[in-house]
């Protein structure tokens, strides 16, 4: 009884899980604001063209060619932007625009990237994390720019 | 001067512009730069000076002082592609209604204003309290202060889906008060173009 009662609760976690995370991926956390060149958009399995107005989403992976570039401002007001040749993967984002709390990851892995920090960070500073392929970068409230060659070193 | 000797010489310099790849550089701004503390390998360093760098290669970590124009010549693709930041108006209400004081009408006109010179706007509005009254309660009416002048943006044709009502409650007092006093600047509601 007690393992049938644990099977049964496991598998309801299961699906409140899958729940939550279908729910918040469905979620935009940001917005396209400038594009030029080539720029596109790794989500999941597909692979789609990025244009001003688009909306960007956790685990979304903005990719630029040698000729591109794309801004994004994001829920809480902080904003980034890719020059050419570079890929961001968007790893985490949770904001809660009542209390500001919230936390987000992004992974530059290649190019660069110049960061505004926003709401996220005011609340609760280094709440805002940038890792590159040799440090992770933590957020007090600032702007800045970063190179990663990925995969070089 | 011969080839072997050019292809090691190249070999050597794309090696050395790996070397120097990861790169992070605070920017200078208006106000305090609270700064980016770079974590590599358990060591934390702070970079909270205008152009402060740090640098990962081949070597190891490198501190130093950057300037506006390896700035430019390194990240001005990045740098051009910057939206353009945010930007905030604070309207006031006659008291108890969602009819705007004289003086927010034209504070109004000049958001629909900066709505038009962005590509895709989205407006946040974001309601705020005074200190009178629960925390609960005043998260639940800055909500509701937001969207009860929604309607002042879709009548102008903007679209439901750029808009966003939010409620902060008393967490930003623009006046700050003890609890339980009424303040009529910290009964409003500002608006976040961007």
């Amino acid at each position: 009884m007690t393992t049938l009662t644990q099977t049964a609760a496991a598998a309801l976690a299961a699906l409140v899980l899958c729940g939550s995370a279908s729910a918040s991926a469905a979620e935009a956390i940001g917005q396209i604001k400038t594009e030029s060149g080539a720029v596109t958009i790794a989500r999941g399995k597909a692979t789609v063209a990025a244009h001003i107005g688009d909306r960007v989403f956790e685990t979304d992976t903005l990719v630029t060619g040698k000729d591109g570039s794309v801004g994004i401002t994001f829920a809480d007001n902080s904003m980034m932007s890719l020059g050419p040749n570079s890929r961001l993967a968007l790893d985490q984002f949770h904001f809660n625009p009542t209390t500001h709390e919230g936390a987000f990851t992004a992974s530059l892995k290649a190019g660069t990237l110049a960061v505004r920090s926003g709401d996220i960070v005011k609340e609760t500073p280094e709440a805002m994390r940038i890792r590159t392929p040799a440090a992770v970068l933590g957020v007090r409230g600032t702007t800045f720019v970063v190179r990663a060659n990925g995969g070089l070193l | 001067m011969n080839r072997a000797f050019l292809q090691a010489a190249v070999l050597a310099s794309v090696l050395l512009s790996a070397c120097a790849s990861d790169q992070v550089i605070v920017l200078p701004e208006e106000g305090t730069i609270g700064g980016v503390v770079v974590e590599k390998g358990g060591e934390k360093t702070v970079l909270d000076k205008p152009y402060a760098e740090e640098s990962h290669g081949l070597f190891g970590a490198s501190n130093g002082m950057s300037n506006e124009a390896e700035v430019k010549a390194g990240y001005s693709g990045a740098l051009e592609a910057q939206p353009i930041p945010p930007k905030k108006y604070t309207l006031y209400f006659v008291e108890g209604s969602d009819t705007l004081v004289p003086a927010s009408k034209a504070e109004f006109d000049e958001i629909f204003k900066e709505i038009a010179a962005r590509k895709a706007a989205e407006i946040v509005i974001t309601g705020h309290t005074d200190t009178v009254g629960s925390r609960e309660e005043n998260d639940k009416l800055s909500r509701e202060r937001a969207h009860s002048i929604e309607h002042l943006f879709t009548e102008r044709g903007i679209p439901g889906d750029s808009l966003v009502a939010v409620g902060r409650g008393q967490r930003e007092l623009l006046v700050p008060t003890p609890p339980n006093t009424p303040e009529a600047k910290n009964r409003r509601v500002v608006i976040t173009v961007r």
